[in-house]
């Protein structure tokens, strides 16, 4: 299939890493977005400094960074080493690593706001009605919290979808290992073939607006329905 | 030990110290009173285990939930308690009869009793409500799902944080006649957050005043007020009288009574033709004139002399009328005594609709 749709193992890679890095961060986010909403450790604002850096911070200095740690020597690539054989900058794996990192703020700041949001009320509620915990975190928060982990979920799929100077820096460009659409773009345009740096840009452009519609259509039905 | 709770707690907080012992009887309404920042929320939720008190000590009927000295705290899920907040706190993704379910089937050994859960949706006229989103229920509504969300798991104990102050006078109106019908049927402690002596007198068998975090009186509800002084605040002790219904109109729903001070006309509410009550007038709630026209809307206008004047304190006047051969206390601000003086002998008529009638086992508000 490769061969009949341009720019389609680029494609397909990105969505890969997209979808599982959103997945990643969702699962690490909840406890530690959940842990930000309540807590009133001193330390909290250096903690949200620390997430939230991946904002500022220009693509390249994250991937420089990252490059540093995860080469077989850093501290990311060295315990990675020992433990696989590979290495883990310019594999799959470290790019999903970087990703992570970068998309993080994407996914922490709409779940810590929706769980702001919620308040410690409805929690108390079910806690007196004898749920546990994680109980009541799955049958109250967690449906109140839907439209944050929505968000969540599209911002930080989005966000990977488009990255690139940090992959250039740790991934580099290896066909069906680290060659994600942004860079095959580029690689069209570099060589001057623009006929398949359309194709792509066009595939890529389309299934952004279709994922951005069905959000906002999920919203607009909740909204009526008072969610 | 008869006392069916027994708790003692201390607690610091920056800017707040909580240090109360209390004793709750078995069954009957404890109201919790006090004003606002007397600690009277927290120590409720010290008894619920949302709070944790740095030396507390809870044990209800006869079982410790909390007991610092040995490192016991039961967490709010493993407590058997009702918890009805001031806002319903009804969870919103949940349709009525989900969130009336939702503490049935998670507390421990209860099996849902189709019986029962009827009868509780008929004792807070909630049936119909079922299939709705808490969104479209007003707000007396919402409390009542609540009281009965709280109810159905069968808790041991009751605790209930100023449940009607969120609602206007009218939705209050609306939910007393269901916590009457409550405090008769219920068969276990229920305690009872507010701040209003009016929902006090209305509800509550006894109360507990706090003030400043600490226990400053448990008794009866009326001994209490008085001894308070807070009957002086809401002018309710000024005026009591023993009143019989002598007739109830069927279609105004009117109720004449004989009285000391002459006939008299009130909401007929549950009352009975021949029934023997107690009445009070709160001092702040008659409408003085000089002349029958201007009090001619009110349900009652008795004509009166006035028998003496007095200041009090923070800017009220205190009148006492002569009727008949009893006596009816009126307090005014100052402001308007000033504005339109009375002298002692002067004929006036005092006009009022609101009272509040009670027997020995309920009372109510009436106007």
């Amino acid at each position: 299939m490769n061969a009949f749709i341009p720019g389609f193992g680029p494609l397909w890679l990105t969505l890969e890493l997209a979808a599982i890095t959103t997945l990643i961060l969702l699962l690490m986010c909840t406890p530690l977005a959940w842990w930000l909403s309540r807590t009133r450790f001193r330390g909290k604002p250096v903690i949200e400094a620390i997430v939230s850096l991946p904002l500022v911070l220009p693509p390249t200095v994250l991937g420089f960074y990252l490059l540093i740690a995860m080469s077989p020597n850093g501290m990311l690539g060295g315990p990675w080493m020992a433990l696989t054989g590979n290495t883990l900058s310019f594999s799959f794996i470290g790019l999903v690593v970087a990703s992570c990192l970068y998309s993080l703020p994407f996914v922490m700041q709409p779940l810590q706001n929706a769980f702001e949001s919620i308040g410690h009320h409805p929690l108390e509620a079910a806690w007196s009605l004898g749920a546990k915990p994680v109980d009541a975190f799955f049958s109250v928060i967690f449906p109140l919290a839907m439209k944050g982990y929505i968000t969540a979920a599209v911002l930080g799929f989005a966000h990977t979808l488009g990255e690139f100077g940090v992959v250039l820096m740790v991934g580099g460009n290896i066909p069906g290992e680290t060659r994600v659409v942004s860079i095959a773009i580029y690689d069209h345009v570099e060589s001057m073939d623009y006929d398949k740096a359309h194709a792509i840009s066009l595939v890529l452009l389309g299934f952004s607006f279709v994922i951005l519609l069905m959000v906002y259509t999920i919203n607009g039905k909740w909204r009526r329905r008072g969610l | 030990m008869k006392d069916k709770l027994y708790g003692r707690f201390q607690l610091n907080r920056p800017g707040f110290s909580l240090d109360a012992e209390i004793h709750i009887p078995a069954k009957g309404i404890t109201g919790l009173f006090g004003d606002s920042g007397c600690g009277k929320t927290t120590l409720l939720r010290c008894l619920a285990g949302l709070e944790r008190a740095d030396s507390g000590f809870l044990q209800v009927a006869g079982k410790p939930w909390q007991d610092e000295s040995k490192g016991i705290f039961l967490k709010p899920y493993e407590r058997p308690i009702g918890l009805v907040f001031q806002e319903a706190r009804l969870f919103p993704h949940m349709t009525v009869e989900q969130n009336l379910l939702y503490g049935v089937k998670r507390k421990r050994g209860i099996q849902r009793k189709p019986s029962e859960f009827a009868h509780i949706l008929d004792l807070l006229g909630v049936e119909h409500l079922l299939n709705r989103k808490p969104e479209r229920l007003s707000g007396g509504e919402m409390q009542r799902v609540a009281i009965g969300r709280a109810l159905l798991t069968r808790p041991e104990l009751l605790l209930m944080d100023e449940p009607l102050a969120a609602l206007d006078n009218r939705r209050k109106r609306e939910i007393m006649p269901f916590l009457d019908r409550l405090h008769e049927e219920l068969e276990i402690p229920v305690i009872y957050v507010t701040h209003s002596p009016e929902e006090l007198i209305h509800l509550a068998d006894r109360m507990i005043h706090l003030q400043h975090g600490r226990v400053s009186g448990m008794g009866e509800v009326v001994e209490m007020l008085a001894q308070m002084s807070v009957g002086e605040a809401t002018g309710f002790s000024d005026n009591q009288y023993e009143v019989v219904v002598k007739t109830i109109d069927e279609k105004t729903f009117i109720a004449s009574f004989d009285s000391p001070i002459g006939e008299l006309y009130l909401a007929a509410g549950d009352t009975r033709v021949g029934e023997r009550l107690s009445l009070q007038i709160s001092a702040h709630d008659i409408f003085l004139s000089d002349t029958p026209q201007a009090g001619g809307r009110m349900l009652n206008n008795v004509m009166a002399k006035v028998e003496q004047v007095e200041g009090l304190a923070a800017g009220y006047v205190q009148l006492t009328l002569a009727i008949a051969k009893n006596s009816l206390k009126v307090k005014i601000s100052r402001k308007s005594f000033d504005a339109c003086p009375v002298v002692v002998g002067q004929p006036v008529y005092a006009a009022f609709n609101k009272a509040y009638l009670s027997n020995l086992n309920t009372a109510y508000i009436i106007d």
